[in-house]
């Protein structure tokens, strides 16, 4: 009884190592391409390495648009009644408030004058009454709010899915940046091919103006990764996307599946462990010392 | 004829003398005509015709331009083959003409050719032919450099893009006017360019396209003249100043009116200087440098070109602003003067040696002063003859003369004439004058048949030099024609001066002791010589064996066909893998040329990366031409380390550096390979063809069976792909919903990336593109690439991913065509195999296996076709020779047997060639076998002279057993100064390490040793063999 358990757990050790041997094998297939670099010269070559950790994938996209007035801040004030424009107190470019007096019109049929107010706070952007005028159904005035502008972004269709509103966009224009997100994304109404993602710039300080073309960085997706790398430590080796690894003076190449990018870092999903340290910088050289063998000058 | 020549000279000695002067200022004055360089000039008639095409890729400039051109010049009168290569940015077709094809004839018909084309190509491409210059043409290199720590003004440091300004502007300028020089090419730091970077969102909103930018520099940046008017009797020239010139002025030209505000280029981007996209960079001791390649016009001088350059480069050093400086690099000068004081030595060497040899045989200063002055005769006559049938003056040429051999003949005559001199003294006492001359008459004419049909023998034994074709042939054609020439002038000097000089100077008493040493060898001699004859069948029958050892051994020596030259320094090509940019490669090159600068040999390391400015040599961005220059030996921690030792030191250390791939050769060597471009490896099989995938695919199938075979070494493709290429594919469908044309969206990624040219800033005869192009930042970054707004007709715009596909993948990294078809190579060596068999074995697997499609079809070359030629010519020509010879000798004896026992000389001088090529570690070599055939016809001689003169004695006496003994007595002294002059003057050739001594070493070697074996022969077993084979008369 005794023997044969001793038998069984002899054979489960067989068993069990010749297992770890073969998957040690494997492990070893996987790493079919390694490089010994002085370190030294890969100091001299300027050679980095990371360790590859977890982070933060930011992908963006850029997409253009034009700054617009929102609707709803612009108001364009006539005279109720059609008459006699008496009296007008302000000028293009003033501030006014809500209710503030703009005019007084004299009316044709009451012949009494009645005040013009603002029904929004905001600037005086045109003026079209003087005193004397008759007031009919023109507008006299038009008051624009630019606090809060719009822009509009065009989206393209192959762009579509990847824009969702609520995501973050920096909008940058002539000199100037501001944070903001989309709010909405509209079709375009003149049958163009694009959407209208929608943005609300806040512009207490009347630095944006209306009618600008700006750019819009679109965070498109922000993904925390629990493994990257990099971007420029990635190398193509015929067809294989590949990260070496460094082993004291030597260079391992792990042929590596990339997931998301931001251009800075990339997503590794699998070939690679936390940890590992890896050629961050100049990975080209590494590369170019694999393939070298083919590098020849014929003449 | 030749007694009535030796006489006339006697009689008219003085009239000789005035001869030799004239001779003497002949030589002199074509010495300054004599073209001198290092090594003998193997490029073939060639004209390289480059044309420069911006932006296109391999494919695109292979279809616009390659093709057109070589079409064009299919046909063309003594056309041997067109080649071509097309890669980025650059295509180049070199048409190679047949030998002897007058290379200015030549490229009048490419031009001819050429004009009618130039419709046919894209606008703005200009074909060019290469600079008039063979593979000696570069001859001086120099770098232009900022001096370590100077600030300009400003406080910045100058950078590259100035320095190239100052490479093109001030100093090309001045040294192209140098006589002799035909092109001064750059490489290296950037050409100046005004760019203009508009804003791609500043554009779209102002609605500017690049267009609009381009027709507004294009139109606001000129000058008019507008005749003139007289007024008063005034002629007043008129004329509107309207160029731009600076960058203040293109920013302030106005693109756009929108409602009447003006929109200037300021306000939709930045002015600046920019870097255009270079091609090649240059760099010295691991930094950024410009490189400026002088180049001789064919057929120059080197030496006084490359010396006439540095002057100018020292005048030129005062002309630089402030803090610039130019170093020389290379200067052809230094490899010249070395071959020239190579040579030197070798003259006055052989001189003075022949001039002891000779009195402490002879006995005379006298006649070993006649003797020496041979030398330098001879050698004047020959640089006569070398101007005359325009052989150039080095190493090869000049590199087999030895004295001691050329004055044998000479020796010969003197010291016949001496011996009968004193031999009538001793009777009479001095002569008179009558006399005199007629022993000088009859002491000559006894020996000149023999030592003339020697040395028309030794002169013989050099045809099959003169078989040898291509590359070959031009290496040793030179050397052949020189030896040649030196003999003949020699030899007639021994029938005319050599006599009068005898006559007009040996007026004394004529001292002929027979010095100690002769005496003491005669004593040793004859009873060598009674015993050989006694036992003459134990003589030759060893003689035999050891003939046949000889020739066991001579099959297990190494041969190398062509000797390599040192030059002295050392070139390297660096190679990384194709697609590797040029920024990076200089990174690399910084890490290269530090670690090689460590060596204490090494003075300076520079290099050439990519294609030059003129594209001589049209290398892609991976491939670096690197130089190192060494230090002189005196300066080496071990100034007896081997050359090649010093190269496997280097490469040993430099192999350690990653990404890199390495090639040594020299200078001079490896732009010859540039040049002659031929497939290196013993076989190299071309496919023809029109698809470049079936092209590879097909040259991998003939890869598989070829590797097949037995003996294959390094069989492989040549690498056509494995450039990374972005297509940026325009979606049809798409562009027109949007409305725009493929050429709309071609357009903005050409000016986006690559640039658009918009006109030219002058400043005085400088004159500067300026370039319409996207910021760097934005140039470099491929995934914004994709979102490049493209402006469609109404103002509003659609991201470039919206309208095509981008496709990063490997391409076409050149496309090689040969005699107007693409081609793809594949290339093997053979080792431990006889290469004849391989390449048959090859050539039937493959027509049995390889399928290949209509349309393709195979040649088959390299090296094999060479050797095979060679050989097969050799076969013949060699024969014939020994023929000629043998003939010769018949003539010289009238007798067959004779002419059969001083041929027999002929291998056992060899035997001792082959002994001390062995115990030298030497290969079989065709400079060994200069050494031979030189070996045969001294070998030849010696027995001649023997020979005749048993001869005569036995026909006077009838007696022959005497009549060997007594003839052999009396040559031994003729013999052994012959064969001491001729080996002695080889010595410091054998001991050589310095420049040309891979061309004199094996050579001398072979030399000392036969000539230790033949005068052992011609003493031993020549009159052994005599007895032999002459029955004694009854």
């Amino acid at each position: 009884m005794n023997s044969l358990r001793i038998k069984v757990l002899i054979l489960l050790t067989i068993l069990s190592f010749s297992f770890y041997a073969s998957g040690q094998h494997d492990a070893h297939d996987d790493q079919d391409q390694l490089v010994n670099i002085d370190r030294h010269i890969a100091e001299k070559s300027m050679i980095k390495t990371a360790i590859a950790s977890s982070g933060v994938i930011r992908e963006q996209l850029k997409i253009y648009g034009k700054t617009v007035n929102d609707p709803s801040q612009v108001s364009h004030i006539r005279a109720r009644f059609p008459g006699a424009v008496t009296n007008v107190s302000v000028d293009i470019g003033d501030a006014v408030e809500v209710g503030d007096t703009l005019a007084y019109v004299e009316s044709n049929e009451s012949l009494k004058k009645y005040p013009i107010k603002a029904l929004m706070s905001g600037v005086i952007v045109a003026r079209h009454a003087n005193p004397g005028e008759i007031a009919l159904d023109q507008v006299l005035f038009t008051v624009a709010n630019f606090e809060k502008i719009w822009a509009e972004l065009h989206v393209f269709p192959g762009q579509l899915n990847q824009i969702k509103s609520g995501q973050q966009v920096v909008i940058s224009g002539s000199e100037m940046t501001v944070n903001s997100k989309i709010e909405h994304i509209i079709p375009s109404q003149d049958e163009k091919p694009y959407s209208i993602a929608r943005v609300m710039i806040n512009n207490q300080s009347y630095d944006w103006t209306t009618g600008l073309l700006v750019s819009a960085q679109v965070n498109i997706n922000t993904t925390e990764s629990h493994l990257v790398v990099a971007t420029e430590a990635i190398q193509m080796i015929e067809n294989n996307t590949v990260v070496f690894v460094k082993r004291e003076d030597s260079y391992v190449t792990h042929e590596v599946k990339t997931g998301r990018s931001d251009g800075q870092f990339t997503e590794i999903l699998s070939g690679l462990s936390l940890g590992d340290e890896y050629v961050s910088e100049n990975s080209y050289l590494i590369k170019a010392d694999i393939e070298k063998s083919g590098a020849s000058h014929n003449h | 004829m030749i007694e009535f020549i030796i006489k006339t000279s006697i009689e008219r000695r003085w009239l000789v003398m005035a001869g030799v002067i004239l001779l003497m200022g002949a030589g002199l004055w074509n010495y300054q005509k004599l073209p001198i360089d290092a090594v003998p000039d193997i490029t073939n008639v060639q004209v390289q015709i480059n044309t420069e095409a911006p932006g296109y890729s391999p494919l695109e400039s292979e279809q616009r331009i390659t093709y057109p051109i070589e079409t064009a010049l299919a046909g063309l009168p003594r056309l041997s083959f067109t080649r071509s290569l097309s890669r980025y940015g650059l295509s180049q077709v070199t048409v190679v003409f047949e030998e002897g094809t007058d290379l200015y004839f030549a490229r009048n018909l490419i031009n001819e050719r050429l004009g009618p084309i130039k419709g046919l190509l894209p606008e703005n491409i200009e074909p060019e032919m290469g600079p008039v210059a063979t593979g000696l043409g570069e001859i001086f290199m120099y770098t232009v450099e900022a001096k370590k720590g100077f600030m300009q003004e400003d406080g910045t440091k100058i950078n590259a893009t100035e320095l190239r300004e100052i490479q093109d502007w001030i100093i090309k300028p001045q040294l192209s006017l140098v006589p002799g020089v035909t092109e001064v090419n750059s490489i290296g730091g950037f050409n100046k360019q005004y760019h203009v970077n508009p804003s791609p969102e500043k554009m779209l909103s102002y609605g500017i396209s690049f267009a609009d930018i381009s027709s507004a520099l294009q139109l606001n940046n000129a000058n008019v003249g507008a005749g003139y008017v007289e007024i008063n009797g005034q002629q007043i020239l008129i004329r509107s100043p309207g160029q731009l010139q600076s960058i203040q002025d293109i920013e302030n030209v106005v693109v756009k009116n929108i409602d009447h505000a003006p929109i200037k280029i300021k306000d939709i981007g930045d002015v600046g200087i920019g870097k255009e996209l270079r091609t090649g960079a240059a760099t010295q001791g691991g930094e950024e440098t410009v490189l400026g390649t002088v180049m001789m016009l064919v057929g120059e001088n080197s030496r006084a070109v490359a010396q006439a350059v540095g002057l100018k480069i020292e005048e030129i050093k005062n002309t630089l602003p402030e803090g610039v400086m130019i170093d020389s690099v290379y200067d052809r000068t230094t490899l010249v003067d070395k071959a020239i004081w190579t040579v030197q030595k070798n003259l006055t060497e052989g001189a003075l040696l022949v001039i002891v040899i000779l009195f402490i045989l002879l006995g005379n200063i006298r006649a070993a002063l006649i003797t020496a002055a041979i030398i330098p005769l001879a050698m004047l006559a020959t640089i006569s003859g070398m101007v005359e049938a325009g052989v150039s003056a080095n190493l090869m040429s000049l590199g087999a003369l030895d004295f001691g051999l050329i004055v044998d003949g000479a020796v010969i005559i003197i010291e016949n004439a001496i011996r009968r001199l004193s031999e009538a003294q001793k009777g009479s006492g001095l002569l008179p004058l009558k006399e005199r001359l007629f022993v000088v008459f009859s002491a000559t004419n006894e020996v000149i048949r023999p030592s003339l049909f020697g040395v028309i023998i030794i002169t013989v034994v050099y045809i099959p030099l003169f078989s040898l074709t291509g590359v070959e042939g031009k290496m040793f054609h030179p050397m052949a024609s020189t030896v040649v020439m030196a003999l003949l002038s020699a030899l007639v000097l021994s029938f005319t001066f050599v006599p009068a000089a005898i006559a007009l100077f040996m007026k004394g008493k004529v001292s002929d002791r027979e010095s100690i040493i002769i005496r003491g060898l005669k004593s040793v001699y004859q009873p060598v010589l009674k015993i050989a004859i006694k036992f003459r069948w134990l003589i030759v029958a060893g003689a035999l064996v050891f003939v046949s050892f000889a020739g066991w051994l001579a099959n297990s020596l190494g041969s190398e066909f062509i000797p390599e030259l040192n030059e002295g320094d050392i070139a390297m090509h660096a190679m990384r893998i194709p697609g590797t940019g040029l920024e990076q490669a200089v990174q690399m090159q910084r890490v290269l040329e530090e670690r090689i600068l460590e060596f204490p040999q090494v003075t300076k390391v520079f290099a050439k990366i990519g294609t030059p400015e003129v594209a001589t040599d049209p290398m892609p961005p991976n491939v670096a031409d690197n130089f190192i220059m060494l230090k002189s030996r005196e300066q080496w921690p071990d100034p007896t380390l081997p050359h090649s030792q010093l190269v496997e030191q280097i490469e040993a250390a430099v192999s350690e550096l990653p990404g890199n791939n390495y090639e040594f050769t020299q200078p001079i060597q490896m732009r010859f390979n540039e040049l002659i471009s031929g497939v290196r490896a013993d076989l190299g099989i071309k496919v023809f063809g029109d698809d470049l995938d079936q092209l590879l695919e097909s040259s991998h199938e003939i890869l598989t069976v070829i590797d097949q075979i037995d003996g294959v070494a390094d069989a492989r493709v040549e690498q056509v792909t494995g450039l990374p290429m972005l297509s940026v594919i325009p979606d049809r469908v798409s562009l027109s919903r949007y409305g725009i044309n493929v050429s709309d969206v071609q357009q903005v990624i050409k000016t986006a990336i690559g640039g658009q040219g918009a006109g030219t800033i002058y400043e005085g005869d400088r004159r500067f593109e300026i370039m319409i192009r996207l910021d760097e930042s934005l140039r470099r970054d491929l995934k914004r690439l994709s979102e490049l707004p493209v402006p469609l007709n109404d103002g509003s715009y659609v991201p470039l991913s919206e309208v095509a596909e981008l496709i990063l993948a490997p391409a076409p990294n050149q496309v090689s065509r040969e005699n107007g078809k693409r081609r793809v190579v594949v290339t093997a060596n053979v080792r431990d195999r006889d290469l004849g068999s391989f390449v048959d074995e090859a050539k039937l697997k493959i027509a049995s296996k390889v399928n290949l499609p209509a349309g393709y079809w195979l040649d088959y070359g390299g090296t094999f076709e060479q050797l095979e030629s060679a050989s097969q010519r050799l076969s013949i020509v060699v024969p014939i020779t020994l023929f000629i010879i043998f003939g010769l000798l018949i003539m010289a004896f009238s007798s067959f047997k004779d002419a059969l026992i001083i041929f027999t000389g002929v291998p056992l001088a060899l035997t001792g060639g082959v002994i001390s090529l062995w115990l030298r570690d030497m290969p079989f070599s065709i400079s060994a076998g200069v050494g031979f055939i030189a070996l045969s016809g001294v070998a030849v001689l010696n027995g001649l002279v023997m020979l005749s003169f048993i001869k005569n004695l036995w026909e006077k006496t009838g007696d022959l057993y005497h009549s060997v003994i007594q003839g052999a007595m009396t040559r031994l002294r003729p013999v052994l100064m012959t064969a001491l002059v001729a080996s002695l003057g080889f010595v410091p050739m054998a001991l050589n390490t310095g420049t040309g001594a891979e061309v004199q070493r094996p050579l001398a070697t072979v030399v000392i040793g036969g000539i230790v074996s033949s005068t052992l022969l011609t003493l031993i077993v020549l009159p052994a063999l005599y007895m032999l084979v002459q029955k004694p008369r009854q």
